[in-house]
């Protein structure tokens, strides 16, 4: 049962505050109360993410790594929870993933669930199984996270994120050759939600950061864009554009305020699939990805432009809990430019960006 | 290039490429004269002339019975299909004053030209010519900063800076697309307009260019992968120098193209199905050298047939050789794919020559015996036998097993029906 404190978290109660069942499967079926609680997964779609994206301040590099913790299955006790890594590296030898098994500490390092001060260094180590790909980093925070923001679709299913833009990155870099030393700078993102694929539908999110200026301070400019279409119903869309500037989040840019368009595609010859055992489960091909993507935002006098150009991706295959097609998520690399005007300013940046183009999963499904 | 040269130069163009359409749209005009105003202060007249129709530039004499002002939005609205502009003509963008039945004719004609001509190739290219010279011109216009907005919500009409519209219109400054392999020929698709959503997985409209361009791409790349195996030994002057040159002979590269889509649509890679569609135009060539002879044909591809600049023994000779080559490129697969699909590769080749020269021999016995069939079903056999397995069937067959995957029944009705 809920109780008091549920409501108004300020009253005193006689008894200490513990979860229970109906906290945990609310009424309003939108999870457990609180944007990210550290509660466990009860159900099968239940999912709780850590990602990061960095790109090397001279342009050559990426890198994305995601950990993810997934309810139990079903048969399995409640509480139950399955535990990934994938690292995936992007350089002039073109992708190096590892499997879905990669190594780190659990949990990985975040400034969500590590709470920990500017300037202050902790370590992310992911590595292969096979020890190679890895990555040994030191990352520090320069910035500051936006709010969290929520999809719901689907009835009770949702999704919630959480972005810190200007973390950056020293350590090395291990992929064929010798380690390398890197700098890099990206962004981290946490992740909380229930949903099965083919209801998510697809999604594109990305960031581009300033690659240049002083190395310890926070980027001048960041943007972290996310466009969300449930397959069973695109009205319950969304979109949004949130910008940073040193170190900051000064604007967001809602749904209505945004518009997103694609043109053209990229050649499948240039789409390397990932993790490498997909390749022998013979999964369908997927959507051509598109090869130039422009957002544009208005609110009010602001404005901006991001233009964004692919020049590799690759797609991870991710098996689907609900469907029998893999739900693909195409990581894509790029130039890309960054204008606009904020409160009267004119602002413009040239660097490059990640982005994410995702789905597929609701192939069976009729969607 | 002025707008009043891209309709002189597109109306030059289909008069020698698709007189029909011109006919036709000469038809719809009849005795009206069209004076033609550009935005971009250039002027043209425009008036049908025994079933053809004639562009004079710049008039001295204005006189007309249609007057007509187009912008370049109205312009490319109606003319240019590859890259259509995303927002509606504007109220300001087309003029057109005359009587009502002048009007309608002057109307009926352009419909018909849009329709039926802006899809040609021909004129896509012309019209990426003209988009190309004025792409400075779609270099984002100053913002009006010192323009005063209401406060309050946006409205997304408002604001000049649709997604869209970006990637149909502008690009930032500075930036060469086209060195960069700019897709200008694809349409830009909105995802996201504050109201609607679209998927990004949804596929792109096919233009013509787009295919002539992929169909180029295959056959060079078969082409080069042709070369490549062809022995640069001797005898060159009588045998591999004339595969070499026919093989580079003007082709539309249909089969390779078939092949490669095919292996790609079923997930393989482009490189996949490149040395089984090697194999396939090695046979088609082949195939043509010999049939020039049987048909006692003066040209192919523009130019000279085998036979008629080397002799029938030396053509007949190249012929054979490439057939030979052809099994050789075959075999080339199986360190790449595996004895199996070999095996399956060779059998569907097999087949696909049986049916081509059992289609051969019927047509050349009708004209061997002056026989012409009575029903269509028989000529319909002879043409799939001869023509259709190897032009359309077998290619789509063999990418199918270069994929990996072997053909059932189903496959080849529905390819036959294709074919």
């Amino acid at each position: 049962m809920a109780n008091l404190h549920d409501f108004f978290p300020g009253v005193r109660l006689e008894r200490s505050f513990r979860y229970t069942d109906s906290i945990a499967a609310p009424r309003i079926g939108l999870g457990p109360a609180g944007p990210f609680p550290n509660s466990a997964l009860h159900d099968p779609t239940d999912r709780r993410w850590l990602h990061y994206a960095f790109l090397s301040r001279d342009g050559t590099r990426a890198m994305v790594a995601n950990s993810s913790w997934l309810g139990p299955a079903e048969g399995e006790p409640a509480g139950t929870e399955r535990f990934a890594t994938i690292l995936l590296l992007h350089d002039q030898g073109g992708w190096h993933s590892s499997q879905f098994n990669a190594e780190t500490e659990r949990p990985p390092w975040s400034a969500f669930t590590r709470p920990h001060g500017h300037g202050e260094a902790g370590n992310l180590r992911i590595a292969a199984a096979s020890g190679s790909p890895a990555v040994d980093l030191a990352l520090t925070r320069s910035s500051r996270p936006c709010t969290s923001q929520c999809a719901v679709f689907a009835g009770n299913q949702h999704l919630r994120w959480q972005s810190e833009t200007g973390v950056t990155a020293r350590g090395r870099w291990q992929t064929d050759g010798p380690p390398v030393e890197v700098d890099l700078v990206g962004y981290h993102e946490r992740v909380r939600g229930r949903w099965g694929w083919p209801d998510l539908g697809e999604w594109v999110f990305g960031f581009a950061n300033d690659l240049g200026g002083d190395p310890d301070c926070p980027p001048e400019w960041a943007g972290v864009f996310t466009f969300i279409r449930p397959s069973a119903a695109p009205l319950e869309a969304t979109a949004s554009f949130m910008l940073w500037h040193k170190g900051r989040m000064i604007r967001h840019f809602p749904r209505r305020c945004v518009s997103f368009a694609v043109r053209g595609e990229i050649d499948r010859d240039r789409v390397s699939i990932a993790p490498p055992l997909a390749r022998l489960l013979g999964v369908p091909p997927a959507a051509p990805v598109p090869r130039r993507l422009a957002i544009t935002a208005r609110q009010g006098d602001d404005w901006l432009v991001l233009d964004f150009d692919a020049d590799a991706a690759v797609r991870i295959v991710i098996p689907s809990e609900t469907s029998l097609a893999a739900f693909s998520v195409h990581e894509v690399v790029g130039p890309c430019l960054l204008e606009g005007c904020v409160g009267g300013r004119r602002f413009q940046i040239e660097s490059r960006g990640i982005v994410e183009f995702s789905g597929g999963a609701a192939g069976d499904a009729g969607g | 290039m002025q707008a009043a040269e891209v309709l002189r130069d597109t109306i030059g163009a289909l008069v020698k490429r698709a007189p029909a359409i011109i006919a036709a749209a000469a038809r719809e005009l009849g005795a009206v004269r069209l004076l033609l105003r550009f935005g971009d202060g250039s002027c043209a007249r425009l008036l049908g002339h025994s079933s053809t129709l004639r562009v004079q530039l710049s008039p001295a004499d204005q006189s007309a019975e249609v007057e007509v002002y187009f912008d370049d939005r109205a312009l490319g609205l109606l003319f240019d299909a590859a890259a259509r502009p995303s927002e509606q003509a504007l109220e300001q963008s087309l003029d057109m004053r005359g009587s009502r039945e002048d009007l309608l004719a002057a109307w009926r004609c352009f419909r018909l030209l849009s329709q039926r001509a802006s899809g040609l190739r021909i004129v896509q290219a012309i019209w990426a010519d003209y988009r190309d010279s004025r792409a400075a011109g779609w270099a984002p216009p100053p913002m009006p900063e010192a323009a005063p907005r209401p406060r309050g919500p946006a409205h997304w009409e408002d604001a000049h800076w649709p997604a869209l519209d970006w990637l149909d219109r502008r690009h930032p400054a500075g930036r060469d697309l086209l060195a960069r392999g700019e897709p200008v020929l694809a349409p830009a698709r909105s995802l996201w307009n504050g109201r609607d959503a679209e998927s990004w997985q949804d596929a792109a409209q096919i233009f013509d260019n787009d295919l002539m361009e992929t169909m180029a791409r295959c056959k060079a790349r078969v082409v080069d992968e042709i070369l490549r195996l062809i022995p640069n030994k001797q005898p060159q002057r009588d045998l591999y120098s004339l595969m070499r040159d026919y093989v580079q002979r003007e082709g539309k590269g249909l089969r390779p193209t078939l092949v490669i889509a095919t292996c790609m649509a079923l997930g393989g890679r482009f490189e996949d199905g490149v040395r089984a569609a090697a194999a396939l135009e090695m046979f088609h060539n082949g195939f043509l050298v010999h049939d020039d002879i049987a048909d006692e044909s003066t040209h192919r591809r523009g130019l000279p047939t085998l036979h008629m600049s080397h002799g029938i023994g030396l053509a007949v000779n190249a012929g054979d050789g490439m057939h030979l080559f052809a099994v050789d490129m075959t075999l080339s697969n199986l360190q790449s794919v595996g004895l199996a699909r070999t095996l399956g590769i060779i059998h569907e080749i097999l087949h696909m020559c049986r049916e081509t020269v059992e289609g051969q021999a019927i047509e050349l016995g009708w004209i061997r015996r002056n026989f012409v069939p009575a029903r269509d079903a028989d000529y319909s056999r002879m043409s799939t036998k001869k023509t259709g397995w190897y032009t359309c069937i077998s290619p789509c067959r063999v990418g199918r097993w270069r994929r990996g995957l072997p053909n059932r029944g189903c496959w080849t009705a529905s390819t036959r029906r294709s074919g």
